[in-house]
């Protein structure tokens, strides 16, 4: 009976158990029906899978279909299985006719071979390359190709995301040219603003224009007196040629250029009536296209820069917009070499006229002496000289006898030959280091420089033979004769030059007097 | 190694007042983010709010990265929700939108 009982409970345990598996089962199944799984766990020997329904990626699948790339799969031949419509329009190419064809058939055709490499060679982990897509016979576009292999057991697959360069390619050549023409306006300034040397600035301007937009051009200069433009400066190989070149007011571009202030951006010149062909045949180089600009300053135009390139259609606004940057700080450049240019002449002829002036302070007109002003100048400066190197101090005061005489019974003019006569002699007796000066009226003084070999005696007799020479030869309806007062005084002496002055003209009227008889 | 994900909140409202508070531990197991998954995930968590504030746990097993954790409580089909605590042990298949049987298999409702 026990035995019985127990059977029995078990049994009632093992039934409640199936019965729970018959209601999971009838659920799984109830929840299959309904579409409420999108997955199941399959169990192989020993491995475990879980495999999800067809549809249930369709997030995925949405998200590569409206994404803003291309998606591409392909077979490992390359041949498209699958792509989205971004990429069906990249390439302008309905998804239907790209589906089943290859892939490489769609890279520019120099490109071909290296895309078959690449995909015999990608491995599970990304590769990304960039290549040109055919878009049409002429245009291709830069694109990333970035692939990764897919590798299943039934199924060998490579993904690729497309991604269109075109716009990152046009905005890296963007900031390339604006880098260009930064550093050709960085390097143009840094010449502009580190000398005044008009012509090694504007060659200088030159030279980067022609690193940096490889094109040639010439500064021309308005020259205001006659109204013509002057070429100061130009590049290439008829720069020299056409270097000092005149254009008449309105000749060529440049000219109109000049005479409007407008600049002009000419695709072909040989088309444009203002074309001035002089030049060109000049130099015998066909330029076809020219960028002119006019260069400014304070409202005036005061030249033209002048751009030219053998391509036709070569410059666009964004080189006009350059080269008149350029002409702006060119102008400055030119203005201030220019203002600097007058005051470099206006600060000569000032010099000059100091120095006349100054002449003629310290100068005896009619004699070309020093004057007395002159004298005591330069004489003071000398006797501190003679003082510091301890030399003898030698002073003569000369007197022209009988100029009264000469006025009165020859005339001044007589007299005024007499006293350039007088310091004549004086020339000729003393040295260049000696001071000479006429006083005022027949009043003369030298200082003497002696040193060791000189001879007193000597000077005075060389002195005294000029005058007799001067007598003998006759020359002049009149003879010289001086009254000389001479003071000799050791360096140290503690008289001021005034002082000494007196003394050697005391001396000289003792002399006077002596002669008179007195 | 285990893939899974915790959640648990982190305020509750009072326990409810015809029982002590029971502690539930829920395991959810998906198949990565398919749409199911996600439907019965965005279900649990708004039953758990509420009926079990403060009281539950739910842990996320993803069958797609380690499909052998499925033996653990023998899951067949994806997405089931399993109730470990308080037992009996509990499985209810689909994408948990049928509220009522939910709450019937958690032992919420009575059916």
């Amino acid at each position: 009976m026990k035995k019985a009982i127990q059977t029995r409970q078990q049994l009632e345990i093992e039934n409640a158990e199936l019965r729970s598996r018959l209601e999971e089962a009838e659920e799984t199944l109830s929840a299959i029906r309904n579409g409420e799984v999108d997955a199941f766990v399959v169990t192989k020997t020993k491995s475990v899978q879980t495999i999800p329904l067809y549809g249930t990626d369709y997030l995925y699948r949405a998200m590569v279909e409206y994404m803003n790339e291309g998606a591409v799969t392909l077979t490992p031949d390359g041949t498209i299985f699958y792509c989205n419509p971004y990429f069906a329009e990249l390439i302008q190419t309905p998804s239907g006719k790209l589906i089943g064809s290859s892939f490489q058939i769609l890279i520019k055709q120099d490109e071909q071979n290296a895309f078959i490499t690449l995909l015999k060679t990608s491995s599970q982990t990304n590769a990304q390359v960039e290549f040109y897509l055919q878009k049409t016979t002429s245009t291709s576009i830069p694109v990333q190709l970035s692939l990764y292999k897919l590798e299943t057991e039934n199924l060998i697959a490579i993904s690729m995301i497309v991604t269109d360069l075109s716009e990152r390619k046009r905005t890296e050549q963007a900031l390339q040219q604006r880098n260009r023409e930064l550093t050709l306006l960085d390097h143009a300034n840094k010449v502009i603003t580190s000398s005044l040397d008009l012509d090694q600035i504007l060659a200088h301007v030159l030279a980067e224009l022609y690193q940096q937009m490889q094109v040639i051009g010439s500064f021309w200069l308005t020259d205001f007196r006659s109204g013509e433009l002057v070429c100061r400066q130009a590049s290439g190989p008829s720069g020299k040629i056409i270097q000092n070149r005149h254009l008449l007011p309105g000749q060529g571009i440049s000219g109109w250029v000049a005479q409007h202030g407008e600049s002009l951006i000419i695709p072909n010149a040989t088309l444009d009536p203002r074309h001035f062909g002089e030049i060109a045949h000049l130099t015998g180089e066909v330029y076809l296209s020219i960028l002119a600009v006019p260069l400014r300053s304070k409202k005036n135009v005061i030249g033209v820069l002048q751009v030219l390139d053998s391509q036709e259609g070569r410059f666009t606004m964004a080189d006009l917009t350059i080269v008149e940057s350029l002409a702006a700080s060119a102008a400055i450049a030119i203005e201030n070499s220019r203002l600097f240019e007058s005051l470099q002449s206006e600060l000569k002829i000032r010099q000059q006229t100091e120095q006349k002036l100054h002449e003629l302070s310290i100068t005896d007109e009619l004699t070309g002496l020093n004057n007395r002003r002159g004298f005591l100048l330069l004489a003071e400066h000398h006797i501190k000289l003679m003082r510091r190197i301890d030399k003898t101090i030698l002073l003569a005061y000369v007197d022209l006898d009988g100029l009264k005489q000469i006025n009165d019974t020859l005339g001044h003019l007589e007299g005024d030959k007499a006293l350039i006569q007088t310091a004549f002699i004086l020339r000729k007796t003393f040295r260049e280091s000696d001071i000479l000066a006429r006083l005022g009226g027949d009043e003369f003084a030298v200082l003497i420089t002696i040193n060791e070999y000189d001879h007193y005696q000597l000077i005075m007799d060389h002195w005294e033979k000029n005058i007799l020479e001067f007598n003998t030869l006759q020359q002049y309806p009149f003879k010289l004769s001086m009254s000389i007062g001479i003071l000799s005084l050791p360096s140290d002496n503690p008289f001021s030059l005034e002082e000494m002055l007196n003394q050697a003209d005391k001396v000289m009227y003792e002399q006077k007097q002596k002669k008179k008889g007195y | 190694m285990k893939t899974k994900q915790s959640l648990s909140p982190e305020t509750g409202p009072p326990e409810e007042k015809s029982a002590k508070a029971v502690q539930y531990e829920l395991r959810l197991y998906v198949a990565g983010q398919t749409p199911k998954s996600l439907t019965a995930f965005a279900n649990l968590k708004k039953i758990c709010e509420e009926h079990l504030a403060g009281r539950y746990q739910i842990e996320i097993i993803d069958l797609l990265k380690d499909p052998q954790l499925a033996s653990g409580d023998q899951i067949l089909a994806i997405p089931t929700l399993v109730k470990k605590l308080p037992e009996p042990i509990r499985k209810i298949i689909g994408d948990l939108s049928n509220m009522e049987r939910v709450l019937v298999g958690l032992d919420l409702h009575k059916k």
